[in-house]
């Protein structure tokens, strides 16, 4: 089969547009949740979204009706833990990530066990996305992208340096939330295209490979978007033709980028 | 009659149950140099984080331009440097332009804020102010410390500021180097009635530049010119003989009072 072949599939154009599109949105995200030492928040939110799904099915609501709300409630959740309790962010993240996979499963056991699919989001299914799931995903990635668009240069400021951002008349407290949410709503879009268990991938690795090579922050902010975007597109078309499962195929492809970040650093040190 | 730059009046601050300031007043005003200084942990960074809004603190006491610190929002009139900025992520993928130009963020309105034409002549002028203009490109990380410490001395003179706060920016310079940050804020001060208020150990150097001087040990041992000071048989006391002619040499070696008291 060639390439164009693949092209001409319906579920294949909504995947790619779809999965494009929300790497976008977690890659330029992840740089900010990376540089600001935020790199788990994925993995706790993912937790969340994995208990709101649970409950969505006892509901037999909409997956998205419940899980947006309930997980843009424990990003806030996230971020009000460390102001009030005075915690590290990642104490608050496992606290709120324990809350999730409990609540899950025991919603999870309410509803009879644990069907297909639950698991569906656990492990992603790309490929399996419907059309209004598409325009759904490219409204919110277009909010996400937006806002962050908007609030570039406070977003910079405060992750690099959050105590100067205030004297330069920052609003930090606003700006951390708005982070913090967008992360949540991206999460949810995410579970789509890798899955709860791999969602932080998605998040943390793009970012941590444009890190390796950026010559300066906008660069930084465009080759994570850019390494994103190709893992995905890699990813869902190797395992069309080799026949493996979408969301570990991207995670793996991710992977081999950043590898190769590395090493392009590490060569660069040596000369 | 000129406003007032800073109005601190009985300003007390606690950590806990442990008092760190007491009852502190003091002013500054158009063009004053204020040389803060006192040992290890006298408050004297705790005083600046409070007077810019950093610490949950009581601020009805304090007035910057003439307005509530509480409310305060012409953030464009400060420039500052804080002590950690050695704290930063030394990875961080900034390039030295970017980091001067979040100087100019309080130049622009709370939303959006966009990039404008005048901003990179300003970042301009404040690399070639600090002699770093050849290093514009390079990653904030790739800097020695003494460098560093230049690109954010940069940000926060980038915006001409009316009232300039340094907390301990020489601390890594060399002599040089120092020397001349000495006289470039002295030409700011002179020149452009830049209030100052430099957080210090150097306090040789203190006499030199400053017009004022802010001795804190959680409370105000001494506010007042450095005529007064070296007068001050009670300092001398305080201090012992050695500190107070260390101060004083330097001062007078320049001719004794620039400024008004």
């Amino acid at each position: 089969m060639e390439l164009s072949d693949l092209l001409s599939y319906g579920f294949m154009q909504r995947a790619l547009i779809a999965g494009s599109l929300i790497a976008c949105a977690c890659s330029v995200l992840g740089l900010f949740l990376v540089l600001r030492r935020l790199s788990l928040i994925g993995d706790g939110l993912s937790h969340v979204a994995f208990g709101s799904v649970a409950l969505s099915m006892l509901l037999q609501a909409h997956t998205l009706l419940v899980t947006i709300p309930v997980v843009l409630l424990a990003s806030a959740g996230i971020f009000r833990l460390t102001k009030k309790t005075h915690l590290y962010g990642d104490a608050a993240i496992g606290i709120i990530s324990s809350c999730g996979i409990a609540g899950g499963v025991l919603i999870a056991s309410m509803a009879g066990g644990f069907n297909i699919d639950l698991f569906s989001y656990l492990f992603g299914n790309i490929l399996a996305v419907s059309g209004p799931e598409v325009v759904i995903s490219c409204i919110l990635c277009g909010i996400v992208l937006g806002t962050v668009a908007l609030f570039l240069r406070d977003l910079f400021a405060i992750t690099f340096d959050e105590e100067t951002a205030r004297t330069s008349g920052v609003r930090t407290e606003s700006i951390t939330t708005l982070l913090v949410l967008l992360t949540g709503l991206t999460v949810v879009l995410a579970m789509k295209v890798v899955g709860i268990m791999l969602i932080s991938a998605l998040l943390i690795v793009p970012a941590a490979a444009a890190l390796q090579v950026a010559r300066s922050f906008q660069s930084s902010i465009l080759l994570s978007a850019l390494f994103g975007v190709l893992s995905v597109i890699t990813g869902i078309v190797l395992s069309f033709f080799l026949n493996l499962p979408a969301g570990a195929t991207i995670v793996i492809v991710n992977l081999c980028v950043f590898a190769l970040a590395a090493s392009i650093r590490l060569l660069k040190r040596r000369t | 009659m000129h406003e007032t730059v800073l109005s601190v009046r009985n300003f007390s601050f606690r950590y806990a149950a442990s008092p760190v300031l007491t009852d502190i007043t003091f002013d500054a005003g158009p063009g004053d140099y204020v040389g803060l200084v006192g040992p290890n942990g006298s408050g004297k960074s705790t005083l600046i984080r409070a007077v810019l809004g950093l610490i949950p603190a009581a601020l009805q006491n304090i007035h910057l331009f003439g307005a509530p610190a509480s409310g305060f929002r012409e953030w464009k009139r400060i420039g500052y440097l804080p002590q950690r900025i050695g704290q930063f992520n030394p990875q961080f993928p900034a390039t030295v332009q970017e980091i001067i130009s979040l100087g100019l963020l309080s130049t622009k309105p709370a939303f959006p804020k966009r990039r404008t034409a005048g901003e990179e002549e300003a970042v301009m002028r404040a690399l070639e102010l600090l002699g770093i203009k050849d290093l514009r490109r390079k990653m904030i990380g790739e800097l020695s410390g003494g460098q560093q410490q230049r690109v954010f001395i940069a940000r926060a003179l980038v915006n001409s500021p009316e009232l300039l706060i340094l907390d301990e920016p020489t601390a890594a310079l060399d002599p040089d180097t120092r020397e001349r940050f000495y006289e470039l804020l002295d030409s700011l001060n002179r020149k452009q009635k830049t209030t100052i208020i430099l957080i210090t150990h150097d306090i040789g150097s203190i006499g030199r530049y400053a017009n004022r001087l802010l001795y804190l040990d959680k409370r105000v041992v001494f506010y007042g010119g450095f005529d007064d000071f070296c007068r001050s048989t009670e300092m001398a006391s305080y201090f012992g003989d050695y500190s107070q002619h260390i101060i004083c040499h330097r001062h007078n070696d320049e001719g004794g009072e620039r400024g008004t008291l």
